[in-house]
Protein backbone atom coordinates (compact mmCIF):
# COMPACT_ATOMS: atom_id res chain seq x y z
CA UNK A 1 0.00 0.00 0.00
CA UNK A 2 1.37 3.30 -0.74
CA UNK A 3 1.97 5.22 2.63
CA UNK A 4 1.78 8.43 0.58
CA UNK A 5 -1.88 7.91 -0.26
CA UNK A 6 -2.50 8.51 4.10
CA UNK A 7 0.67 11.08 4.39
CA UNK A 8 0.30 13.16 0.91
CA UNK A 9 -3.06 15.09 2.54
CA UNK A 10 -1.53 15.80 5.87
CA UNK A 11 0.55 18.47 4.62
CA UNK A 12 -2.28 21.11 4.98
CA UNK A 13 -3.25 22.43 8.22
CA UNK A 14 -6.95 21.72 7.32
CA UNK A 15 -6.45 18.16 7.54
CA UNK A 16 -4.13 18.05 10.21
CA UNK A 17 -6.97 20.01 12.15
CA UNK A 18 -9.57 17.64 10.61
CA UNK A 19 -7.27 14.47 11.71
CA UNK A 20 -7.39 15.15 15.31
CA UNK A 21 -10.69 16.53 15.13
CA UNK A 22 -12.65 13.39 14.65
CA UNK A 23 -9.91 11.55 16.41
CA UNK A 24 -10.95 13.43 19.71
CA UNK A 25 -14.80 13.64 18.87
CA UNK A 26 -14.72 9.57 17.86
CA UNK A 27 -13.38 9.25 21.61
CA UNK A 28 -16.10 11.48 23.28
CA UNK A 29 -19.26 10.27 21.46
CA UNK A 30 -17.74 6.21 21.84
CA UNK A 31 -17.10 6.40 25.41
CA UNK A 32 -20.03 8.45 26.14
CA UNK A 33 -21.97 6.57 24.04
CA UNK A 34 -21.10 3.31 25.43
CA UNK A 35 -23.21 4.19 28.87
CA UNK A 36 -25.80 5.69 26.14
CA UNK A 37 -26.69 2.25 24.23
CA UNK A 38 -26.15 0.08 27.51
CA UNK A 39 -28.57 2.53 29.72
CA UNK A 40 -31.00 2.46 26.79
CA UNK A 41 -30.56 6.66 26.17
CA UNK A 42 -30.69 6.69 22.69
CA UNK A 43 -33.41 8.27 22.39
CA UNK A 44 -32.24 11.25 24.61
CA UNK A 45 -28.72 10.67 22.38
CA UNK A 46 -31.33 12.02 19.25
CA UNK A 47 -33.10 14.51 21.54
CA UNK A 48 -29.95 16.15 22.07
CA UNK A 49 -28.78 16.61 18.71
CA UNK A 50 -32.26 18.50 17.75
CA UNK A 51 -32.37 20.30 20.65
CA UNK A 52 -29.46 22.19 20.38
CA UNK A 53 -30.59 24.12 17.04
CA UNK A 54 -32.38 27.13 18.58
CA UNK A 55 -29.44 27.68 20.84
CA UNK A 56 -27.25 27.97 17.60
CA UNK A 57 -29.71 30.35 15.96
CA UNK A 58 -29.50 32.38 19.11
CA UNK A 59 -26.29 32.68 19.05
CA UNK A 60 -25.89 33.35 15.09
CA UNK A 61 -28.11 36.37 15.69
CA UNK A 62 -26.42 37.24 18.86
CA UNK A 63 -23.31 37.27 16.84
CA UNK A 64 -21.04 34.68 19.01
CA UNK A 65 -19.76 31.36 18.11
CA UNK A 66 -22.09 29.15 17.60
CA UNK A 67 -20.38 26.68 19.49
CA UNK A 68 -21.57 28.38 22.68
CA UNK A 69 -25.19 28.28 21.56
CA UNK A 70 -25.37 24.60 20.78
CA UNK A 71 -23.58 24.36 24.43
CA UNK A 72 -26.01 26.28 26.25
CA UNK A 73 -28.95 24.75 24.73
CA UNK A 74 -26.95 21.59 25.21
CA UNK A 75 -27.03 21.91 29.02
CA UNK A 76 -30.69 23.81 28.85
CA UNK A 77 -31.64 20.35 27.62
CA UNK A 78 -29.17 18.47 29.96
CA UNK A 79 -30.96 19.82 32.89
CA UNK A 80 -34.91 19.58 31.48
CA UNK A 81 -34.39 16.05 31.29
CA UNK A 82 -33.01 15.58 34.25
CA UNK A 83 -35.27 17.37 36.00
CA UNK A 84 -38.41 15.58 34.31
CA UNK A 85 -36.55 12.41 34.78
CA UNK A 86 -36.67 13.31 38.78
CA UNK A 87 -40.47 14.43 39.01
CA UNK A 88 -41.81 12.04 37.58
CA UNK A 89 -45.59 13.14 36.45
CA UNK A 90 -44.90 12.31 32.53
CA UNK A 91 -42.92 8.97 31.19
CA UNK A 92 -39.54 10.53 30.37
CA UNK A 93 -39.32 9.37 26.91
CA UNK A 94 -42.94 11.11 26.03
CA UNK A 95 -41.23 14.33 27.60
CA UNK A 96 -38.18 13.95 26.19
CA UNK A 97 -40.55 13.84 22.46
CA UNK A 98 -41.97 16.85 23.34
CA UNK A 99 -39.10 18.74 24.63
CA UNK A 100 -37.54 17.34 21.16
CA UNK A 101 -39.72 18.80 18.49
CA UNK A 102 -40.97 22.21 20.64
CA UNK A 103 -36.64 22.80 20.71
CA UNK A 104 -35.95 22.09 16.56
CA UNK A 105 -39.59 23.66 15.78
CA UNK A 106 -38.44 26.48 17.57
CA UNK A 107 -35.30 26.50 16.03
CA UNK A 108 -36.49 26.42 12.78
CA UNK A 109 -38.94 29.39 13.69
CA UNK A 110 -35.81 31.38 14.36
CA UNK A 111 -34.32 30.46 11.09
CA UNK A 112 -37.08 31.76 9.16
CA UNK A 113 -36.41 35.33 10.99
CA UNK A 114 -32.96 35.25 10.07
CA UNK A 115 -33.89 33.95 6.44
CA UNK A 116 -30.76 31.70 5.69
CA UNK A 117 -30.50 27.95 6.16
CA UNK A 118 -26.98 28.46 4.35
CA UNK A 119 -25.10 29.71 7.21
CA UNK A 120 -26.36 26.80 9.53
CA UNK A 121 -25.59 24.50 7.11
CA UNK A 122 -22.32 23.37 8.52
CA UNK A 123 -23.27 22.42 12.07
CA UNK A 124 -26.82 20.63 10.32
CA UNK A 125 -24.57 18.35 8.35
CA UNK A 126 -20.75 18.94 8.97
CA UNK A 127 -17.77 20.87 7.87
CA UNK A 128 -14.72 18.75 9.01
CA UNK A 129 -12.60 20.23 6.60
CA UNK A 130 -13.20 23.80 7.81
CA UNK A 131 -12.56 22.96 11.68
CA UNK A 132 -10.78 26.12 12.96
CA UNK A 133 -8.10 26.16 15.88
CA UNK A 134 -10.94 27.73 18.11
CA UNK A 135 -13.06 24.44 17.51
CA UNK A 136 -10.36 22.07 18.34
CA UNK A 137 -9.61 23.72 21.65
CA UNK A 138 -13.32 23.04 22.92
CA UNK A 139 -13.26 19.39 21.10
CA UNK A 140 -10.03 19.19 23.12
CA UNK A 141 -11.38 20.61 26.62
CA UNK A 142 -14.32 18.25 25.85
CA UNK A 143 -12.38 14.81 25.86
CA UNK A 144 -10.04 16.34 28.70
CA UNK A 145 -13.70 17.05 30.89
CA UNK A 146 -15.14 13.20 29.75
CA UNK A 147 -11.53 11.31 30.65
CA UNK A 148 -11.39 12.76 34.13
CA UNK A 149 -14.99 12.31 34.47
CA UNK A 150 -14.86 8.91 33.61
CA UNK A 151 -11.52 8.63 35.59
CA UNK A 152 -13.44 9.51 38.90
CA UNK A 153 -16.51 7.97 38.52
CA UNK A 154 -16.72 5.08 35.94
CA UNK A 155 -17.05 2.64 38.93
CA UNK A 156 -20.42 4.40 40.12
CA UNK A 157 -21.69 5.22 36.75
CA UNK A 158 -21.29 1.30 36.00
CA UNK A 159 -23.02 0.13 39.42
CA UNK A 160 -25.84 2.51 39.04
CA UNK A 161 -26.37 1.50 34.85
CA UNK A 162 -26.86 -2.00 35.69
CA UNK A 163 -28.51 -1.64 39.76
CA UNK A 164 -29.56 1.41 40.38
CA UNK A 165 -31.01 0.12 43.55
CA UNK A 166 -27.87 -0.95 45.17
CA UNK A 167 -26.38 2.27 43.65
CA UNK A 168 -29.16 3.89 46.37
CA UNK A 169 -28.44 1.65 48.86
CA UNK A 170 -24.82 2.45 49.30
CA UNK A 171 -25.51 6.25 49.07
CA UNK A 172 -24.72 7.08 44.94
CA UNK A 173 -27.24 9.12 44.30
CA UNK A 174 -28.17 7.32 40.75
CA UNK A 175 -29.97 10.20 39.80
CA UNK A 176 -27.23 12.90 40.46
CA UNK A 177 -25.36 10.23 38.42
CA UNK A 178 -27.36 9.90 35.71
CA UNK A 179 -27.83 14.31 35.30
CA UNK A 180 -23.77 14.50 35.18
CA UNK A 181 -24.31 11.60 32.50
CA UNK A 182 -26.82 13.57 30.80
CA UNK A 183 -24.18 17.08 30.80
CA UNK A 184 -21.19 14.75 29.39
CA UNK A 185 -23.86 13.45 26.23
CA UNK A 186 -24.54 17.01 26.08
CA UNK A 187 -20.55 17.88 25.79
CA UNK A 188 -19.61 14.86 23.62
CA UNK A 189 -22.50 16.29 21.13
CA UNK A 190 -21.59 19.28 20.81
CA UNK A 191 -18.15 18.58 20.65
CA UNK A 192 -18.82 16.19 17.63
CA UNK A 193 -21.50 18.61 15.66
CA UNK A 194 -18.62 20.78 13.59
CA UNK A 195 -17.49 16.60 12.66
CA UNK A 196 -20.60 15.44 11.46
CA UNK A 197 -23.02 17.81 11.97
CA UNK A 198 -25.46 18.22 14.82
CA UNK A 199 -28.23 15.75 12.43
CA UNK A 200 -25.84 12.96 12.49
CA UNK A 201 -23.88 12.98 15.67
CA UNK A 202 -26.33 10.35 16.99
CA UNK A 203 -25.16 7.85 14.65
CA UNK A 204 -21.60 8.33 16.17
CA UNK A 205 -23.02 8.08 19.45
CA UNK A 206 -25.23 5.00 19.38
CA UNK A 207 -23.53 2.83 16.65
CA UNK A 208 -19.64 2.02 17.50
CA UNK A 209 -20.91 1.58 20.79
CA UNK A 210 -23.86 -0.78 19.26
CA UNK A 211 -21.02 -2.60 17.57
CA UNK A 212 -19.37 -2.92 20.03
CA UNK A 213 -21.93 -4.35 22.64
CA UNK A 214 -22.34 -7.19 19.76
CA UNK A 215 -18.50 -8.14 20.91
CA UNK A 216 -17.76 -7.33 24.09
CA UNK A 217 -18.39 -8.92 27.19
CA UNK A 218 -16.87 -6.35 29.68
CA UNK A 219 -17.25 -2.52 30.09
CA UNK A 220 -13.61 -1.34 29.41
CA UNK A 221 -13.37 -3.47 26.56
CA UNK A 222 -16.75 -2.38 25.16
CA UNK A 223 -15.62 0.98 25.15
CA UNK A 224 -11.95 0.22 23.71
CA UNK A 225 -13.82 -1.39 21.01
CA UNK A 226 -16.31 1.36 20.40
CA UNK A 227 -13.18 3.94 20.46
CA UNK A 228 -11.36 1.85 17.65
CA UNK A 229 -14.49 2.03 15.74
CA UNK A 230 -15.04 5.21 15.78
CA UNK A 231 -12.00 6.47 15.37
CA UNK A 232 -11.12 4.20 12.42
CA UNK A 233 -14.26 4.93 10.58
CA UNK A 234 -13.83 8.17 11.20
CA UNK A 235 -10.74 8.51 9.80
CA UNK A 236 -11.89 6.12 6.73
CA UNK A 237 -14.58 8.87 6.33
CA UNK A 238 -12.09 11.95 6.16
CA UNK A 239 -9.76 10.41 3.77
CA UNK A 240 -12.61 9.45 1.34
CA UNK A 241 -13.80 12.83 1.80
CA UNK A 242 -10.76 14.16 0.85
CA UNK A 243 -9.85 12.15 -2.44
CA UNK A 244 -13.65 11.20 -3.40
CA UNK A 245 -15.23 14.63 -2.63
CA UNK A 246 -18.07 13.58 -0.63
CA UNK A 247 -19.42 14.42 2.34
CA UNK A 248 -17.19 13.92 5.50
CA UNK A 249 -19.99 12.63 7.97
CA UNK A 250 -22.33 10.60 5.65
CA UNK A 251 -19.17 8.90 4.68
CA UNK A 252 -17.80 8.36 8.37
CA UNK A 253 -21.88 7.51 9.76
CA UNK A 254 -22.06 4.82 6.71
CA UNK A 255 -18.55 3.11 7.54
CA UNK A 256 -19.99 2.95 10.98
CA UNK A 257 -23.19 1.76 9.96
CA UNK A 258 -21.49 -0.71 7.77
CA UNK A 259 -19.50 -2.17 10.40
CA UNK A 260 -22.40 -2.10 12.39
CA UNK A 261 -24.83 -4.41 10.06
CA UNK A 262 -21.57 -6.73 9.32
CA UNK A 263 -21.07 -7.21 12.98
CA UNK A 264 -24.95 -8.31 13.71
CA UNK A 265 -25.52 -9.91 10.55
CA UNK A 266 -22.39 -12.02 11.63
CA UNK A 267 -23.57 -12.62 15.11
CA UNK A 268 -26.72 -13.64 13.66
CA UNK A 269 -25.31 -16.39 11.57
CA UNK A 270 -23.42 -17.52 14.20
CA UNK A 271 -25.92 -18.35 17.04
CA UNK B 1 -29.98 12.30 56.94
CA UNK B 2 -26.59 11.77 56.45
CA UNK B 3 -25.68 13.81 53.24
CA UNK B 4 -22.33 12.41 52.44
CA UNK B 5 -23.24 8.23 53.13
CA UNK B 6 -20.75 7.19 50.30
CA UNK B 7 -18.11 7.78 51.59
CA UNK B 8 -15.77 4.82 52.05
CA UNK B 9 -15.54 4.70 56.04
CA UNK B 10 -18.57 4.69 58.39
CA UNK B 11 -19.91 7.82 60.03
CA UNK B 12 -22.82 6.66 61.98
CA UNK B 13 -21.33 3.21 63.86
CA UNK B 14 -23.93 1.00 65.21
CA UNK B 15 -25.92 2.13 68.59
CA UNK B 16 -24.84 -1.79 70.43
CA UNK B 17 -28.49 -1.52 72.72
CA UNK B 18 -30.44 -0.29 69.82
CA UNK B 19 -32.35 -3.12 68.08
CA UNK B 20 -31.30 -4.48 64.63
CA UNK B 21 -34.70 -3.67 63.76
CA UNK B 22 -37.28 -1.48 65.15
CA UNK B 23 -40.07 -0.02 63.60
CA UNK B 24 -43.74 1.38 65.25
CA UNK B 25 -46.81 1.81 63.71
CA UNK B 26 -44.49 1.94 60.39
CA UNK B 27 -46.79 2.92 57.08
CA UNK B 28 -45.01 3.28 53.87
CA UNK B 29 -47.11 5.06 50.42
CA UNK B 30 -45.44 4.47 46.99
CA UNK B 31 -47.22 7.83 45.87
CA UNK B 32 -49.16 9.85 47.54
CA UNK B 33 -52.53 9.39 46.30
CA UNK B 34 -52.87 5.76 46.59
CA UNK B 35 -53.45 3.94 49.88
CA UNK B 36 -50.06 2.52 51.78
CA UNK B 37 -48.64 -0.42 51.06
CA UNK B 38 -47.94 -1.34 54.56
CA UNK B 39 -49.67 0.43 57.32
CA UNK B 40 -49.26 -0.04 61.32
CA UNK B 41 -46.20 -2.24 61.41
CA UNK B 42 -44.52 -2.89 64.32
CA UNK B 43 -41.32 -5.14 64.93
CA UNK B 44 -38.40 -5.35 66.96
CA UNK B 45 -35.53 -7.77 65.73
CA UNK B 46 -32.36 -8.26 68.04
CA UNK B 47 -29.07 -8.30 66.76
CA UNK B 48 -28.07 -11.63 66.16
CA UNK B 49 -32.36 -12.97 65.22
CA UNK B 50 -33.35 -14.19 61.98
CA UNK B 51 -36.75 -13.15 61.22
CA UNK B 52 -39.02 -14.04 58.60
CA UNK B 53 -41.49 -11.58 56.62
CA UNK B 54 -44.17 -13.69 55.29
CA UNK B 55 -47.06 -13.85 53.35
CA UNK B 56 -48.56 -13.87 49.95
CA UNK B 57 -47.40 -11.86 46.64
CA UNK B 58 -48.50 -8.06 47.59
CA UNK B 59 -48.50 -8.65 50.68
CA UNK B 60 -45.93 -5.48 51.57
CA UNK B 61 -42.86 -8.08 52.18
CA UNK B 62 -40.33 -6.18 50.02
CA UNK B 63 -41.69 -2.73 50.94
CA UNK B 64 -40.85 -3.45 54.15
CA UNK B 65 -37.06 -4.56 53.03
CA UNK B 66 -36.61 -1.48 51.01
CA UNK B 67 -37.76 0.71 53.73
CA UNK B 68 -35.82 -0.85 56.39
CA UNK B 69 -32.86 -0.42 53.66
CA UNK B 70 -33.42 3.34 53.25
CA UNK B 71 -34.62 2.83 49.17
CA UNK B 72 -38.37 4.16 50.34
CA UNK B 73 -39.64 7.48 52.27
CA UNK B 74 -41.42 6.70 55.62
CA UNK B 75 -44.93 7.69 54.89
CA UNK B 76 -46.06 7.56 58.96
CA UNK B 77 -44.30 5.94 62.14
CA UNK B 78 -40.77 5.34 63.33
CA UNK B 79 -38.36 3.13 62.08
CA UNK B 80 -34.73 2.54 63.05
CA UNK B 81 -31.53 0.39 61.85
CA UNK B 82 -28.98 -0.05 64.90
CA UNK B 83 -30.32 3.32 66.48
CA UNK B 84 -30.73 5.46 63.44
CA UNK B 85 -32.89 6.53 60.53
CA UNK B 86 -32.67 4.13 57.85
CA UNK B 87 -30.38 5.59 55.10
CA UNK B 88 -27.99 6.94 57.39
CA UNK B 89 -26.22 3.48 58.23
CA UNK B 90 -25.45 2.56 55.22
CA UNK B 91 -22.41 0.25 56.22
CA UNK B 92 -24.48 -2.15 58.53
CA UNK B 93 -27.50 -2.42 55.89
CA UNK B 94 -27.16 -5.06 53.33
CA UNK B 95 -30.12 -5.53 51.29
CA UNK B 96 -30.59 -8.87 48.39
CA UNK B 97 -33.12 -7.30 46.12
CA UNK B 98 -35.07 -9.47 43.81
CA UNK B 99 -33.51 -10.89 40.31
CA UNK B 100 -35.54 -8.84 38.08
CA UNK B 101 -34.62 -5.61 39.76
CA UNK B 102 -31.09 -5.83 37.78
CA UNK B 103 -30.11 -5.59 34.51
CA UNK B 104 -28.09 -8.70 33.66
CA UNK B 105 -27.15 -7.70 30.40
CA UNK B 106 -24.99 -5.41 31.33
CA UNK B 107 -21.22 -6.26 29.89
CA UNK B 108 -19.66 -7.13 33.60
CA UNK B 109 -18.72 -10.55 34.84
CA UNK B 110 -19.75 -12.23 38.33
CA UNK B 111 -16.38 -11.02 40.15
CA UNK B 112 -17.20 -7.35 39.31
CA UNK B 113 -20.63 -8.11 40.49
CA UNK B 114 -19.72 -9.20 43.66
CA UNK B 115 -16.77 -6.83 44.20
CA UNK B 116 -19.56 -4.36 43.87
CA UNK B 117 -20.55 -5.00 47.13
CA UNK B 118 -17.37 -3.14 48.36
CA UNK B 119 -17.48 -0.04 46.94
CA UNK B 120 -19.33 0.87 49.86
CA UNK B 121 -16.08 0.70 51.84
CA UNK B 122 -14.19 2.47 49.82
CA UNK B 123 -16.51 5.52 48.52
CA UNK B 124 -15.86 8.39 45.79
CA UNK B 125 -12.75 8.31 43.38
CA UNK B 126 -11.30 5.49 45.35
CA UNK B 127 -10.33 1.95 43.69
CA UNK B 128 -10.90 -1.19 44.95
CA UNK B 129 -8.20 -2.47 46.94
CA UNK B 130 -6.38 -6.17 47.83
CA UNK B 131 -8.41 -6.39 50.37
CA UNK B 132 -11.48 -6.20 48.90
CA UNK B 133 -10.27 -8.62 46.11
CA UNK B 134 -9.96 -11.17 49.39
CA UNK B 135 -13.34 -11.01 50.51
CA UNK B 136 -14.49 -11.20 47.25
CA UNK B 137 -12.31 -14.71 46.53
CA UNK B 138 -13.69 -16.12 49.81
CA UNK B 139 -17.42 -15.22 49.03
CA UNK B 140 -17.23 -16.82 46.06
CA UNK B 141 -15.43 -19.88 47.47
CA UNK B 142 -18.43 -19.64 50.00
CA UNK B 143 -21.18 -19.62 47.40
CA UNK B 144 -19.59 -22.51 45.18
CA UNK B 145 -19.16 -19.33 42.73
CA UNK B 146 -15.33 -19.84 41.90
CA UNK B 147 -15.07 -21.06 38.26
CA UNK B 148 -17.53 -18.72 37.21
CA UNK B 149 -15.71 -15.76 38.47
CA UNK B 150 -15.33 -14.63 35.05
CA UNK B 151 -18.67 -15.43 33.65
CA UNK B 152 -20.63 -12.50 32.31
CA UNK B 153 -23.80 -12.32 34.52
CA UNK B 154 -26.27 -13.02 31.86
CA UNK B 155 -24.85 -16.19 31.10
CA UNK B 156 -25.27 -17.38 34.80
CA UNK B 157 -28.67 -20.01 35.34
CA UNK B 158 -31.07 -18.34 37.42
CA UNK B 159 -29.67 -19.86 40.62
CA UNK B 160 -26.25 -18.87 39.76
CA UNK B 161 -27.70 -15.32 39.30
CA UNK B 162 -29.01 -15.13 43.17
CA UNK B 163 -25.57 -16.77 44.79
CA UNK B 164 -23.90 -13.94 43.29
CA UNK B 165 -26.29 -11.60 44.66
CA UNK B 166 -25.77 -13.19 48.17
CA UNK B 167 -21.88 -12.87 47.47
CA UNK B 168 -22.45 -9.20 47.08
CA UNK B 169 -24.55 -8.94 50.03
CA UNK B 170 -21.98 -10.81 52.03
CA UNK B 171 -18.84 -8.58 50.91
CA UNK B 172 -20.75 -5.77 52.00
CA UNK B 173 -19.91 -6.91 55.58
CA UNK B 174 -22.88 -5.70 56.69
CA UNK B 175 -24.87 -6.57 60.49
CA UNK B 176 -27.73 -6.74 59.56
CA UNK B 177 -29.15 -8.42 56.26
CA UNK B 178 -31.96 -7.82 54.31
CA UNK B 179 -32.83 -10.46 52.01
CA UNK B 180 -35.46 -10.62 49.43
CA UNK B 181 -36.83 -14.37 48.88
CA UNK B 182 -33.63 -15.57 48.04
CA UNK B 183 -34.55 -19.42 48.26
CA UNK B 184 -37.83 -18.17 45.33
CA UNK B 185 -37.29 -20.21 41.96
CA UNK B 186 -34.08 -21.93 42.81
CA UNK B 187 -32.53 -25.03 42.26
CA UNK B 188 -31.97 -27.97 44.89
CA UNK B 189 -28.69 -27.16 45.07
CA UNK B 190 -28.75 -23.51 44.96
CA UNK B 191 -31.15 -23.87 47.91
CA UNK B 192 -28.29 -25.93 50.05
CA UNK B 193 -25.80 -23.61 49.63
CA UNK B 194 -28.19 -20.60 50.22
CA UNK B 195 -29.20 -22.32 53.54
CA UNK B 196 -25.33 -23.44 54.75
CA UNK B 197 -24.54 -19.74 54.55
CA UNK B 198 -27.84 -18.63 56.05
CA UNK B 199 -26.19 -20.94 59.22
CA UNK B 200 -23.07 -19.64 58.83
CA UNK B 201 -24.30 -16.02 59.33
CA UNK B 202 -26.38 -17.49 62.58
CA UNK B 203 -22.72 -18.59 64.13
CA UNK B 204 -21.52 -15.19 63.30
CA UNK B 205 -24.40 -13.31 65.17
CA UNK B 206 -25.13 -11.02 61.79
CA UNK B 207 -28.97 -10.49 62.04
CA UNK B 208 -31.12 -11.42 59.21
CA UNK B 209 -34.82 -10.29 57.89
CA UNK B 210 -35.52 -12.66 55.22
CA UNK B 211 -39.12 -12.60 52.87
CA UNK B 212 -40.08 -16.15 51.80
CA UNK B 213 -43.05 -17.70 50.80
CA UNK B 214 -42.12 -21.03 52.32
CA UNK B 215 -44.00 -21.76 55.64
CA UNK B 216 -42.83 -24.97 56.31
CA UNK B 217 -39.78 -23.94 57.79
CA UNK B 218 -40.50 -21.03 59.61
CA UNK B 219 -40.87 -22.56 63.30
CA UNK B 220 -37.57 -24.45 62.34
CA UNK B 221 -35.15 -21.74 60.99
CA UNK B 222 -36.52 -18.45 62.10
CA UNK B 223 -36.58 -16.81 65.85
CA UNK B 224 -39.27 -14.26 65.05
CA UNK B 225 -41.89 -14.60 61.99
CA UNK B 226 -44.09 -11.71 60.47
CA UNK B 227 -47.02 -12.28 58.98
CA UNK B 228 -48.32 -9.88 56.41
CA UNK B 229 -51.08 -9.60 54.28
CA UNK B 230 -52.32 -6.76 51.97
CA UNK B 231 -49.63 -4.55 53.77
CA UNK B 232 -50.69 -5.14 56.85
CA UNK B 233 -49.50 -7.18 59.98
CA UNK B 234 -51.87 -10.44 60.92
CA UNK B 235 -49.89 -11.95 63.34
CA UNK B 236 -45.89 -11.34 64.76
CA UNK B 237 -44.72 -14.29 66.95
CA UNK B 238 -41.01 -15.57 68.50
Amino acid sequence: MNLELFTEPLQYAFMQKALLAIILAGLNCALIGTYVVLRRMAFIGEAFTHTLLPGVVFAYVRGFQLFWGALGAGLLTALSIGWIATHKKVREDTAIGVVLSTMFALGVLMMSFVRSFRDFGSLLFGSLLGITSSDLVFISATTLIILATLRLIHKELELTSFDPDYGQLIGVRPNRLRAILLLLIALSVVSAIQVIGALLTTALLITPAATACLWSKTLSRTMALATSIAITFGIVGLYCSYYFKIASGAAIVLGCSACFLISWLFKKIRT
Amino acid sequence: MNPFPYRGRCSHPANSNAPALECKSLSVNYTKSNAPAIEGITLAVQPGERCALAGPNGAGKSTLLKAAAGLLPIDGGALSIFGHAPGVCQHQVAYLSQRSQIDWNFPINLRKLVLTGRYIHRGWFAKVNEEDEVSVHEALELLSLTDLADRQIGELSGGQQQRALLARTLVHGASLLLLDEPLNAVDTQTCQIIEATLDRLRTEKKTVIMATHDLDRLDNDFDRVLFLSEGKQVQAHS
